[in-house]
Parts: structure tokens; sequence; C-alpha cells
């Protein structure tokens, strides 16, 4: 089923966090923070293509769909990859163990990121786990077939998650007019896999001001859509950099505008020369920018060698969730599985997406037709 | 008299199992000389599921076919849909001289092209290289640039590709009936072999093959095939639908579909009731809404014309291109008012696809539903005569199959 064991670091294996990357891009994502951290942070790798397990050594790495697909990938399949993590739903639950809380970084766009994630999450979420997942929008080069790929997935990872964030890549890089194919995307997941350091950092390391795990496993509960933005500037005015860079980010997508927040977490992270006045400022400054949110945890990390002379912030926001999400969650109305052998007649064949919707439940119900009785 | 062996067609569709045997006649047309059709179990979205059921099932088709049309079928070509079925855009690229282009330039950009199709050949099977057009220094639309003067030769093609997977299940499933399935070929072009004409794939059509368990498209521009593929959503889908939404069978369901469906909302069903007789001993019969069935209905058919839709624009083909509109086939074709709802929903005149290029099925009472085995038929016999002759045969790099 795998191409090799699970051995997570014996420092990790306890790990109440656990980061899961899915399909090629969110493996990438995922091995990066993993090299980045040294080992620490508790990692599992989940592919339907093998070659990703031989190009992240070290890391733990689980061959999805093995029988099925003979580790030769979805092939861009978002149904070929939601039955490949059923079928090694099993293997997956063991080797993930029940993390507190978990986040699951992906690519959308093609088959993997978006087919094998939102079974993932919901395992995770199952287990107990509070699930995070940072899902990366296509670039727009990347045509209009990988953004409607990514589209279809996209409300169907919001449905497994607690909480989503779905940064475009385009805005990860920033400009990438001037950048060749594999150096955008390299830079895309090296920004995306720098932010979420910053987030683990926050937990694993605290500073001064402590971010308990808790305290933001209860905020990311039934969060839903976030926006996750991460920035670092140095130099007298770093604190006014910083939050200029957090009002006017490209992961606020067409609007431009930061969304109004019912939660915010925020990490700022510094070395042996940062300012009280500094931290109070960044805070009051974000709190402001994301409308005042009810909810407002914070945490610090002191690291000279990391950042010294630098400010590196990273930001959580929560838009509040909807009504019709909340009463679902609530009723524990579980998403429809078209694997599920319970799925109705189509119950033992692989799952339907088309426009994110599952389109082996009647249309009509889909479309909320009335009918005449 | 024929003129050559029979050859046989065999569909594992969702909703029926099928077996046709043809043979040439001497004007030169095929004609179907004997269908089999039973109701199938064991295939879900045109995928076998129940390996012992399908096998039953074409022992019954074979054993009935074989006694009815007094013919020994050893081996059938099979018609495969759903979304085991992918395509894939081909290119291939020569460079000469600037001279007269040959036939070996033309072989060599095709060997080009499908050398490079990137596809496993562990897990996937060649269908059909479909032909489009060649690229000449620029120029493209060229359909046969043996002769033009230029240097930089490009080869278009689609390629259709199949699960190796569940071929392998389909002819194990034959197997039991001793049948042997020498090759297979994509529902879509077997639909369009039978139907079309080529006034119609010059001026641009799009096919449509209404399945139980999916639905399979074609759509061709300028002659040649522009965007294929299949969608695992059928007739089999509207069943489903109307069986939740009124609480029923799944036979109750089907027998409604067939009796009452309808593909639009039609005025004179306003406070219509459609009675249901009971199956269980002890239960009474019920009434439905007519309204309620062809809501029902309605949406679900709806939804399929718009995925082919999204499908045929995300592959580029627009509906402009289409001159001479849609060509419905399949058993979902008899749906009433399926046309309207095809032409209204796809924005393209919209008629019932009759095999045209065979025949043999004039007595058939709804012969569109067997366009699938009858261009397979179609498709086998040109490819065994043309493996019997000098050159080529069905699995030569480049097919062409609708020339």
């Amino acid at each position: 089923m795998s191409t090799q064991p699970y051995a997570a670091p014996a420092d990790a294996g306890g790990s109440p966090l656990l980061l899961v990357g899915v399909g090629r891009a969110g493996c990438a994502a995922a091995a990066r923070i993993w090299r980045s951290s040294g080992g620490r942070i508790r990692t599992l790798l989940a592919d339907t293509d093998a070659r990703t397990g031989i190009e992240n050594p070290g890391v733990p790495f689980l061959l999805m769909g093995a029988n099925r697909l003979g580790g030769a990938g979805a092939g861009g399949s978002v149904a070929n990859a939601r039955a490949a993590a059923h079928e090694s739903m099993h293997d997956f639950a063991e080797r993930a163990g029940t993390p507190r809380l978990a986040v699951v970084t992906a690519g959308l766009g093609g088959g993997t990121g978006g087919g094998a994630s939102m079974e993932i999450l919901e395992r995770l979420r199952r287990s107990g786990a509070v699930t995070l997942a940072f899902a990366t929008m296509p670039f727009a080069f990347e045509g209009p077939a990988a953004a409607k790929a990514a589209m279809n997935a996209r409300p169907l990872i919001e449905r497994n998650a607690d909480a989503s964030v779905f940064p475009p890549m385009d805005g990860l890089v920033g400009c990438a007019d001037s950048a060749c194919m594999d150096e955008a995307f390299a830079r895309g997941a090296d920004a995306a896999a720098a932010g979420i350091t910053l987030f683990w950092r926050l937990l694993e390391t605290p500073g001064y001001i402590s971010l308990d795990l808790e305290r933001v496993r209860n905020l990311a509960a039934d969060a839903g859509p976030a926006v996750f933005i991460s920035a670092t500037a140095s130099g007298p005015d770093r604190a006014e950099k910083i939050l200029a860079a957090l009002s006017d980010s490209p992961a606020y997508g067409a609007d431009g505008r930061p969304p109004k927040a019912s939660k915010l977490v925020l990490g700022v992270m510094g070395g042996r020369d940062l300012r009280l006045a500094e931290v109070g400022g960044i805070a009051k400054g974000a709190a402001g920018i994301f409308g005042d949110p009810q909810e407002f945890a914070m945490g610090t990390v002191d690291d000279e060698d990391a950042f010294s002379g630098r400010i590196s912030v990273a930001a959580f926001a929560f838009a509040a969730p909807t009504r019709e999400r909340r009463d679902s969650r609530r009723r524990g109305r579980a998403a429809p599985d078209p694997l599920s052998p319970m799925h109705g007649h189509f119950g033992g064949a692989e799952g339907n997406l088309w426009n994110g919707e599952d389109i082996d439940v009647p249309t009509y119900i889909r479309r909320k037709l009335t009918l005449e009785r | 008299m024929s003129t050559s062996s029979p050859v046989a067609a065999l569909e594992i569709g969702t909703g029926r199992i099928t077996l046709a045997v043809a043979e040439r006649q001497p004007s030169g047309r095929l004609k179907i000389t004997g269908v089999k059709s039973l109701e199938s179990s064991g295939v879900r979205k045109s995928r076998i599921t129940g390996l012992n059921n399908v096998k039953k099932t074409i022992q019954a088709v074979v054993r009935d076919l074989q006694d009815a049309a007094s013919v020994d079928i050893s081996n059938a070509w099979l018609a495969v849909s759903g979304p085991g079925v992918e395509t894939k855009p081909l290119k291939g690229a020569w460079r000469t001289d600037m001279r007269k282009i040959t036939d070996d330039d033309v072989a060599a950009v095709e060997e080009n092209a499908t050398e490079n199709n990137g596809l496993d050949g562990s897990s996937r099977m060649v269908l059909h290289n479909l032909s489009q057009d060649f690229v000449l220094d620029g120029r493209t639309g060229i359909a046969n640039p043996v002769g033009m003067t230029g240097q930089q030769l490009e080869r278009r093609a689609l390629c259709v590709h199949y699960a190796l997977a569940q071929f392998d299940d389909a002819r194990e499933a034959a197997a039991a009936s001793h049948v042997e399935i020498p090759n297979a070929a994509f529902s879509g072009c077997c639909a369009a072999r039978a139907v079309l004409g080529e006034r119609e794939r010059q001026d641009g059509v799009l096919v449509i093959d209404l399945g139980a368990g999916s639905t399979s498209y074609i759509a061709f521009t300028c002659g040649y095939v522009a965007a294929a593929g299949s969608i695992a959503a059928g007739g089999d889908h509207v069943t489903a639908d109307l069986a939740t939404a009124f609480g029923i069978t799944r036979k109750q369901a089907e027998g409604l579909k067939i009796a009452e469906g309808c593909a639009v909302l039609r005025s004179e069903s306003a406070g219509r009731r459609i009675s249901i007789p009971s199956t269980t001993p002890g239960f009474q019969a019920r009434s439905v809404s007519a309204r309620a069935v062809e809501t029902v209905v309605n949406a679900r058919m709806d939804e399929i014309f718009r995925m082919v839709q999204d499908r045929l624009e995300a592959s580029g083909p627009t509906t402009s291109l289409l001159a001479a509109g849609c060509v419905l086939t399949g058993g979902g074709a008899a749906m009433p008012r399926v046309c309207e709802l095809a032409a209204s929903t796809l924005g393209l005149p919209a008629r019932i696809g009759e095999p045209v290029n065979v025949d043999g099925l004039e007595n058939d009472p709804f012969p569109a539903a067997l366009a699938v085995p009858a261009g397979l038929a179609l498709l086998a016999a040109d490819a065994e005569e043309a493996a019997a002759g000098e050159r080529g045969g069905f699995m030569s790099m480049f097919k062409r199959i609708f020339s």
C-alpha cells in the first residue's frame, strides 16, 4: 500500500498536531514544511502517484489506491482520487492516529488534491480532530479547466473541513509574469509552506505570549471559510509595513479588501529586538483591519536566530459560519458520500461530481425543486 | 447473399446487454441480420460491478442469437462508454527541407504524435487515434498534406483511451460464453458511424448517445472529431430519481419513466394523476402527480445536456460551429420531447438519429436505440476487411473511421 514505512520521529509521534499533504502540490508544500522544521512536525504525505514518495525521502508517505491506480496517479480524475482515498482510508486512519488539530495542504485544479482531500478531511473530523484545509487555487495560466476543477472541489472541501483557506497561487507568488513555469510553482509552494510554518512555530515554540493549541482548536472548530495572510518586514517602520501588507493582500481575491472576520488568530514572530509597542500596534491594527472580530487570539515567537531584525506575522481570519452550515453541523448530517454502500442505487459505482455537486443525488433535490403532491 | 463473414457487436450496457450480428451485402452495405437484447444486471454507470450476473446475461444473449440467426458467434467487438473512457489531444511534429510532403513524412509525423501519447500502457488502452488536421508551416485545417510544399509539418489528433481493467472485465464476462473480444470501440464513435453522413460531419454536428448508465458524446467540426467523451449519468439516474421522489421500487420507477416520462413540462399534465399499481401483495395502488414526474425527469435530462455542453465548451468547439445540430441516439432518445429539451438547452436544432448507414433495422420499433451496436458492427466490418486487405487495420496508427 505504501512505498515506505511510516516512521514518525520519536519526538513528534505523540504530537497533537498533524500535517497532511494531499496530492502532488499538497505533498510538496507539506514536505517543505517538514524539512524546514527539521522533521519535528508530524507529517503524512498522501498521494496516488508513487513518485511523490520517491521525491520526498524520509517524509512518511501513503500511496493511496495502489490496487486501483497502481501508483500512476489519478489522471486528473476527482472520482478516481476519491475512490483511491476510500481504498486506503483504513491505512490512513491508522497512520494519522487521533490528532487534536490537523492541517491538510492540497493544490486544487487536478485530481488527487481536490478529490482525496475531502475524504481525508472527513475522516480526520470523524476521528475528533479539528481540521484546517489549506488548498491553493491554480494559477490563471493553468487554464479554465484547472480553474473549473478547483471550483468544483472547493465546496466539498469547505463542507468537510472545519476551516478552509483557498489562497490563489497567483496571489502567493505575487507578480509571476517573469517567472518560468517550474519557478512559479516552486515559489507558490514556498510561500504556502512558509506561511504554515510560521503558524506551526507559533504553536510549537511559543514566546512570551503563548498561543494555546486548544484555544486555536476552539476558534477553528466549525469556523468555515477563512483567509490566511503572512507578511514579513524589517526596518524601523516594520510594524507599519506589516499592517500595510495585511490591509492590501492578494489573498483577498478580486474584492481586494480584507474580510470582516468573526474570529482572528494572529501570530507575531520576531527576535530579541521585538518591542512591546510593535506587538501592541500590530494586534490593534490587525483587529481593526478585520472589522474587530468577536474572538481574538494572539501569540508570539521569540527567535533571535530566525527573526533577528525583522518581524513576521501569520494571521487566520475566520468569517462567520453561515446559518446553514451551523444547522447542518448541529444535526450531525454528514455530507452525501457517493462511494458509500448506503449511497442508494449507485453505491457500488464510483461517485460523480459536477460543479461541486454529487450528481448521484437526484437533480430535483439539488435544485431544490418542489414536487407537486 | 453476404459477401464476407459475419461480424458481431456486443454492448454491455447498464440497462441492457445487446448483441448484434451483421453481414456485408452485395450492394456493399452492411445488414444487421440478428439482434438480441436482454435486461442487464451487474453493471453500474457502464462499469461491470457484478461479473457473474453479466456472464449469465451474455450467455443467454449469445445462446438466443445463435439460435435465432443460425450463426456461430466466437468473437464480438465491444462498445465501451462511461467514466472509463477518456480523451487526450495528440500533437506530432516533423521537419523536412523545403520540398513537397510525401507519404513517408505523413507516416513520420503520425508516429511522432502517437509515440508521445504519455499513456500508461499497463492501465490504459488506446481505442482510437482520431484524425484531426495537419498544420503545414502554420497553415491549419489541412486534411492531406501529401504533395503540398513546406518544411514544418504537424499532426493533430484526439486519442480516445479506456481503462484496461474494465476491458479485461468485459473480456472475462464474454469468455464464459466462449466469445472472444478482439477489440473495443468508443460508443460515441459507434453511434456517429451509424447515423451521420459526410455532409453533417463537414457542417459540424454533435451526437449524443443517451444510455442508461452513461451519456456519450462526440462533436465534429470541419469533418473531423473536435471533442468526445462520456459522462457517468444517464437514464438510470432518471429512474433512480423517480424512485427516490415517490418512494417506489426501481421496477415501478422504470415503468413510470417509460409510460409517463417526458423531457419537458407539458401544460396538459397540470392536475393529472398517474396511478402506480402495487407490486407487493397487501399494499394498495397509489397515485402521483404527472407534473411532479415530469419535473423530476426534466431536471435530470436538462442537467445531462448541460454537462455535455460544459464538456464541449471545455474542449473548444462552440455551438456556433455545429451547424448540423445535435443528433440523439440510445434508449434515452425515446423519451418524449427529448429533442425539444436538447434544442433549448444546447441551443442547437436536435433530431433523433436513425442508423441510416446500415440495413436490417427498418422494422425495429426504435432503431436509434441500436445505433451503438449498429455502428460498432460497421466499424468492425470496415476494420476486418481492411486487415484482410493489403494495409492497415483497426489498430493502425490513425484510424480514419469516419472517412
